[in-house]
């Protein structure tokens, strides 16, 4: 009996000793993997960092609107270190990513490949959302001089309305690309939208009657004053 | 001329060379083309008997039935050129380009053009705008219409001055609906590419001046006295533009001459006078009334809203200057001619390096340049027309002053310029002049 229990454990822990033995220069092969993606990150890193300096890329980016809409969203990165951010976490995660195939480990396997098949709606989503958020702040912008330059009432309301939704918009779209409770998304979208126009329609037809009225008779007062003005800009 | 040019040639009775050429660009305007073509007539066979001219009508579609009034007032064969629904682009361009084409098949030594819609033009217009290129060999004849102070405003604060300061000619309307021009400035402006662009389509108007004296040629003007137009035929095809649209035709042409041609401008300093023909007029001009209250709050609007977006265009400390103007006493609202100049210099290096959308940059200098107009009719209000003239000099002596600046930051993408001084009087105990004074610029 104990004779058979010794010889059971021995068997048990020559098997691990083996598996153990197996295992550390696969988990030394994952770790040199891992630092070395982690050096090639910090010289990515370094030499994007240096291009998009030279290249002007921060000052760009603030023009383009994006930079804003980024502090908006609680990202104070400079574009500049935010793409050099990306480029060593990509690389580290691609290299910590690969470091795991070197484990051997069917499991890891599936997870990586599951992972690979997910990153081109990663990739699409990312450039839908980039896109939004362009295309929001230039119509954002040209409805706030829009609205300026034609005297409507609250501009900066008008577009920054604009740009929520369409910011709200491009993020719905994001995550739905990504797969990420795609009805909830889809309807909670829907819902607000809905919502909102409702509520602007009935704040401006009830409780704006008087502000709509008033509204109308300053435009056409001044339209009519307008005749009695004959300036002439060229 | 480029190889998509309009197709547009003479009739076979019309052939060249002919020493004179008239074109009158229509749409829609049967009721005041007549009087138009009879005065060019008249202008024609009294002051250039003995020299062969030809009338060019181009017609951008006219539904009323202006081609046949025009044919029917001018019905010898060889004096009339004809087109209607001129190919390409629609706009002042594509017409433009048509006559040039013409003035080239029929090497006309001295041409004109002259606006439909005019109710004051007289047969002495045709001698005061063909007859310094024929007599005098100038290629250039930019009109001197009589204007009230207040008529022409975007003239007065930026185009007059910006191109006297850019090129250093003293031209004091370089844009407008009538000019005079050799065959040899028609040759090169139809030589230049810009008759596919946008330009053609809504500014070429403002680009025909700038691109003769920057490229040399000669330019006078002559004293037309009061233009006199008719109220704008409408419909579709005529719609007014608003300020932004103007500016847009106007100012973005000027900014994108700069861009295109800056060793035309760059290193040029100060201003020459330019030969000026014909009598002054002595008459007043027609009365012009401006609603000064509503520009400044246009303007106060801007500062409100846009301070934002005046920031990426701006020097420092030049978006503050405007808020502190703004927040004046609308009766002594005063808008500092540096500080316009500065703001104007801005936005053209806004346009040279896209700092945003070039048409949003435009509109956002709308609300700024209501309040200078608001400004200016404040501090004419009392003065005479000599007196708004010594002003608009003042102005003009400041944009060339400041010019240096400008130029300096040209090349220099990202360099800070200079931010705004601090002036005493902006702000200070001394507080902004009283309307209807005037008060020395710099």
């Amino acid at each position: 009996m104990t004779e058979a229990l010794f010889d059971s454990l021995n068997r048990i822990w020559l098997t691990l000793h083996a598996k153990v033995l197996l295992l550390i220069p696969r988990l030394l092969a994952a770790l040199a993997v891992f630092l070395a993606g982690l050096a090639l990150g910090a010289l990515l890193r370094a030499i994007v960092r240096r291009s998009l300096k030279l290249a002007r890329f921060d000052q760009r980016f603030e023009r383009s609107g994006l930079s804003p809409a980024l502090r908006r969203a609680g990202l104070d990165w400079s574009p500049t270190g935010l793409a050099g951010g990306v480029a060593f976490w990509g690389t580290a995660l691609s290299a910590g990513i690969f470091s795991l195939t070197a484990l051997e480990m069917p499991l890891l396997d599936r997870m990586i490949e599951a992972f690979f098949l997910y990153l081109p709606r990663v990739f699409a989503a990312g450039i839908i959302l980039a896109a939004g958020v362009l295309l929001a702040n230039f119509l954002a912008r040209a409805a706030l001089l829009l609205a300026v330059n034609e005297d409507l009432p609250a501009p900066r309301l008008l577009s920054g309305t604009l740009r929520l939704l369409l910011n709200a918009l491009a993020a719905a779209m994001a995550l739905e690309q990504l797969g990420v409770a795609r009805a909830t998304v889809t309807v909670a979208f829907g819902i607000l939208f809905g919502a909102l126009m409702l509520a602007l329609a009935l704040a401006f037809g009830l409780g704006a009657r008087d502000l709509a009225r008033d509204f109308l008779a300053k435009r056409i007062a001044r339209d009519e004053a307008g005749r009695e003005d004959n300036l002439r800009h060229l | 001329m480029s190889p998509d040019a309009p197709v547009l040639r003479p009739r076979p009775d019309v052939c060249g060379p002919v020493d004179l050429l008239v074109g009158i660009p229509s749409c829609n305007h049967a009721g005041t083309i007549a009087g138009v073509v009879q005065a060019v007539q008249a202008g024609l066979a009294s002051h250039f008997p003995g020299n062969r001219a030809v009338l060019v009508h181009l017609d951008g579609g006219s539904s009323d039935g202006t081609p046949e009034a025009v044919r029917a007032l001018v019905p010898e064969p060889g004096r009339l050129v004809q087109a209607v629904h001129l190919q390409g682009a629609p706009g002042p361009g594509s017409a433009l380009r048509a006559l040039l084409a013409v003035a080239g098949d029929l090497d006309a030594r001295a041409c004109a053009v002259v606006g439909p819609d005019l109710l004051g033009l007289r047969p002495a217009w045709m001698d005061l705008l063909l007859g310094p290129v024929l007599r005098e060999g100038f290629d250039l004849v930019a009109p001197l219409y009589l204007r009230h102070k207040y008529d022409g405003t975007l003239n007065n604060g930026i185009v007059h001055p910006l191109t006297r300061s850019l090129y250093g000619q003293r031209i004091r309307q370089p844009v407008a609906g009538e000019f005079g021009f050799s065959g040899k400035l028609a040759r090169h402006y139809l030589a230049q590419g810009v008759w596919e662009s946008e330009l053609a389509r809504t500014g070429i108007d403002a680009w025909l001046a700038p691109t003769a004296v920057a490229d040399g040629f000669r330019a006078c003007q002559a004293y037309l006295g009061k233009r006199g137009q008719a109220a704008p035929a409408a419909g579709p095809r005529n719609p007014a533009p608003a300020v932004p649209g103007i500016l847009q035709q106007v100012v973005g042409a000027e900014f994108d001459f700069m861009e295109a041609h800056p060793g035309a401008w760059k290193d040029v300093r100060g201003s020459v006078p330019v030969p000026r023909f014909g009598p002054e007029p002595a008459e007043a001009p027609e009365p012009v009334r401006v609603d000064a209250a509503g520009l400044a709050r246009s303007f106060r609007r801007g500062v409100r809203d846009l301070q934002g977006l005046w920031d990426l265009v701006l020097r420092p400390g030049a978006t503050h200057e405007l808020g502190r103007i703004g927040v004046w006493d609308p009766s002594r609202f005063y808008f500092p001619t540096d500080l316009w100049v500065r703001v104007l210099h801005d936005f053209a290096l806004g346009w040279h390096r896209r700092v945003m959308d070039r048409q949003h940059l435009l509109q956002a200098l709308t609300p700024i340049y209501l309040g200078w107009v608001a400004s200016w009719a404040g501090e004419t209000r009392q003065a005479s027309a000599q007196a708004a003239e010594e002003l608009e000099e003042r102005v003009c002596l400041r944009f060339e002053a400041l010019k240096p600046e400008l130029s300096g930051a040209w090349d220099a993408p990202g360099e800070p310029r200079p931010g705004i001084p601090l002036e005493p009087a902006l702000g200070g105990p001394e507080g902004p002049p009283l309307p209807g004074t005037l008060r020395r610029t710099s």
